[in-house]
């Protein structure tokens, strides 16, 4: 069983090849920023994150979905500070011996993520940013 | 007692401010909860966000029965967009 769990600086980069010993699925989610936000067009997202916490709590779901779907392994990163728009800002891999274990896990990661990890975003307008360039 | 509570994202927005330290009527110890009762008694404009949030002493998200100290890091955890 393998976990771990990240918060870092700015867009992640792109993930590297994983190889999980006995895994017949590994899935892997990333969560890009959008150009537009409530109809807006943003230049991105600013990323806020309650620290030690928020990288904490990223640890112990991945240690509960692990538990629970008994998975091989969970790999998760999300960004913090400003991410350009169609960039990564999270990423959730999950390994297991077959697919329905791990597709379960990555909603159920997901879902709970959103709900209790301290992290908070702000989009940057379009018109902000230029402002802030001048 | 004293305690000073930190603020993120909207509540952060809400209060035009990072932080806040309350001055409890309790003299040694209080709870979590009445730390977000006094909240909300004193900042009116946090009630309706206070609702669906929690407090974390010392970065873990605790029950309201949760003994705070004065020197505990309280913060308010709530409406979080991390993804």
């Amino acid at each position: 069983m393998s976990i771990e769990a990240a918060i870092l600086d700015g867009p992640l980069q792109p993930a590297p090849s994983w190889q999980v010993d006995g895994a017949g699925a590994l899935l892997c989610f990333e969560g890009m920023v959008r150009p537009v936000e409530a109809g807006e067009p943003i230049t991105g997202l600013s990323y806020e994150t309650y620290d030690p916490m928020a990288e904490r709590e990223l640890e112990r779901l991945a240690r509960e979905a692990v538990e629970r779907f008994a998975l091989l392994a969970v790999k998760v990163e999300h960004s913090r500070g400003f991410v350009p728009s169609f960039a990564c800002s999270f990423r959730l891999r999950i390994a297991s011996s077959h697919r329905k274990e791990a597709l379960a896990a990555m909603d159920w990661f997901i879902d709970r993520m959103k709900q209790a990890v301290p992290i908070w975003k702000r989009p940057i307008p379009v018109e902000q940013s230029q402002e802030t360039a001048r | 007692m004293k305690v000073t509570v930190l603020f993120f994202g909207p509540y952060a927005d809400a209060m035009h401010d990072s932080s806040v330290t309350l001055d409890m009527p309790q003299q040694d110890t209080c709870t979590a909860g009445q730390v977000k009762a006094q909240l909300a008694e004193r900042h009116p404009k946090l009630r309706g966000m206070l609702k669906s949030a929690l407090i974390a002493v010392n970065h873990q998200a605790v029950p309201p029965d949760q003994p705070v100290h004065e020197n505990d890091e309280l913060a308010v955890i709530g409406l979080v967009s991390g993804g």
